[in-house]
């Protein structure tokens, strides 16, 4: 299986406080991994260091087997930050259209109209593109964000707790469509501390909290933990979900 | 109207100095703003003072052409400073800029009343004098308006995500704000030569925010920002000669007329 992400070895200290101790991680094409953990636990931080936003003390890291430092290729990677309030600031002038462009401006690539046009679809964005972004509701600013990491066809996307402050059926929503990108092969990190998504469409988990306590496959991580394999909630049946 | 003609004809090469350096603000001011840094120019433009009686300490002979990139440099040193300040004290940029500001002021006065040497350059620095800006001050002008247009036509896309605090994987803006300030720094000394430390500033805060506001999308903002930043040189020219005030005075009332309809319409 070709890999996609490789830490070696890892370490990384804050004013003397560890943060991140010998991470040895591995993500694999295809996967769709989870990485959980208590707050603080590093789950960001090991994030900012496989995007390059931060640099650990020791340990290496690999992007599509080449060594971050000298890794170009970054059109390949689409990234979900956590939610920030920047995006409603109000002078921000940006419409959504000009938005989901930016990454294909900052790596000079050029982006895909009918792509754009899917995408916008399936995400119910197409009345939207033409606003401004500053003037967009929570969670039609997390669909926009969605669609700018996909945008560029990326191979790999990363989402740092994408669903924060989003109701039940909508991280359920979200999370049914992510599994369907995953289907069509994109290789898929979510940060998250959603337990429920344990029963969703995930391959992997990670276990982070300063130390990688466990990386294995969904099923084995489910028996270790008492999970049910195949769980589901009351609430699914209940509540309907034809909407975000 | 052979007055105003005779007015114009004297104050030209100013004008068209301060129609380059409004370009230039306007180039910029986006990011600051949207940076919550709208304040930076005006804290550069008091900074400003110490590099100026260093010069007129050390080299009080030096030509124009050379006082401008060492008062330039001298600046960029000591606004770096803020930034040092800033992530050793972990305190918020606003904090950092007031203390050097006053740090700066508090040498500028030592040096002055220390150094007991009389300087009429410092004057014309700080409080500009369009009268006195001559055929040099406006081919400086114009150099930085080019360099900071290829600057913005190049970058502008990364220092938006900076000014915004996005982060995207690959793109570093570490250097690219390093280069910003020196923008920054190259357009307040050459507007405060021009136009005085007083109005630097408002160039960069009144059409800004009036374009960013109403600006339909971001690439359309900097056409209308330039517009109006174009339109406040002739403004604060007309309103200078027509009530006999000075022209900061004027370019400032005039920028204020287009904030006052933008407040009326509610937006």
């Amino acid at each position: 299986m070709r890999r996609i992400v490789e830490v070696g070895g890892l370490n990384l200290s804050f004013n003397g406080v560890k943060i991140l101790e010998d991470i040895v991680l591995t993500i694999e094409k295809g996967d769709f991994l989870a990485v959980i953990g208590p707050n603080g636990g590093g789950k960001t931080t090991l994030l900012k260091c496989i995007l390059g936003f931060l640099k650990p003390q020791t340990g290496e890291i690999k992007l599509f087997g080449k060594p971050i430092e000298s890794f170009r290729e970054w059109e390949k990677i689409g990234y979900v930050p956590q939610r920030s309030k920047d995006y409603h600031i109000k002078l921000n002038p940006l419409t959504v259209e000009e938005f989901i462009a930016l990454p294909s401006k900052l790596y000079g690539v050029k982006l895909n109209q009918d792509r754009l046009s899917e995408l916008s679809k399936v995400f119910s964005l197409e009345d939207l593109l033409a606003k401004r972004l500053a003037n967009l509701s929570f969670g039609q600013v997390q669909r926009v964000q969605i669609v700018q990491a996909l945008a560029l066809e990326p191979e790999v996307l990363f989402l740092d707790e994408p669903t924060v402050g989003l109701d039940f059926m909508r991280q359920k929503n979200f999370y049914e469509l992510l599994t369907e990108f995953n289907r069509r092969g994109l290789t898929i990190v979510v940060i998250t501390h959603e337990t429920w998504l344990l029963h969703s469409g995930i391959s992997k988990v990670a276990c982070l909290n300063r130390r990688l306590y466990y990386h294995g496959v969904h099923e084995e991580f489910c028996q270790l933990a008492g999970l049910a394999k195949e769980g589901t909630f009351p609430e699914f049946h209940i509540i309907g979900h034809d909407h975000w | 109207m052979d007055d105003f003609l005779g007015f114009l004809s004297l104050v030209k090469w100013g004008l068209l100095a301060c129609l380059f350096f409004a370009l230039s603000a306007g180039l910029t001011s986006p990011f600051n703003l949207l940076n919550r840094n709208a304040l930076l120019p005006h804290a550069l433009t008091h900074i400003l003072l110490l590099p100026l009686l260093v010069i007129s300490l050390l080299f009080p002979n030096l030509d124009e052409f050379f006082l401008i990139p060492l008062a330039v440099a001298l600046t960029l040193i000591l606004s770096l400073f803020i930034w040092f300040l800033e992530r050793r004290l972990s305190i918020f940029e606003d904090s950092a800029s007031a203390i050097v500001i006053h740090l700066s002021l508090a040498l500028a006065l030592v040096l002055a009343v220390k150094g007991s040497q009389y300087d009429y350059r410092l004057l014309s620095y700080l409080f500009g004098d369009i009268l006195l800006a001559t055929e040099q001050t406006f081919f400086i002008s114009f150099v930085i308006f080019i360099l900071t247009f290829l600057f913005f036509l190049k970058h502008r896309y990364s220092l938006l995500i900076s000014a915004l605090g996005w982060e995207f994987p690959g793109i570093n803006t570490a250097r690219l704000n390093l280069i910003f300030l020196l923008f920054l720094c190259l357009q307040v000394v050459l507007g405060a030569k021009v136009l005085g430390v007083l109005i630097v500033s408002a160039f960069y805060n009144f059409s800004g925010l009036v374009a960013l506001k109403l600006s339909p999308s971001f690439r359309k903002a900097p056409l209308l920002l330039l517009s109006l930043n174009l339109a406040s040189v002739p403004g604060g020219a007309t309103l200078s000669y027509l009530f006999d005030i000075p022209f900061s005075a004027g370019a400032i009332i005039f920028m204020s007329l287009y904030l006052f309809f933008m407040t009326l319409k509610g937006r």
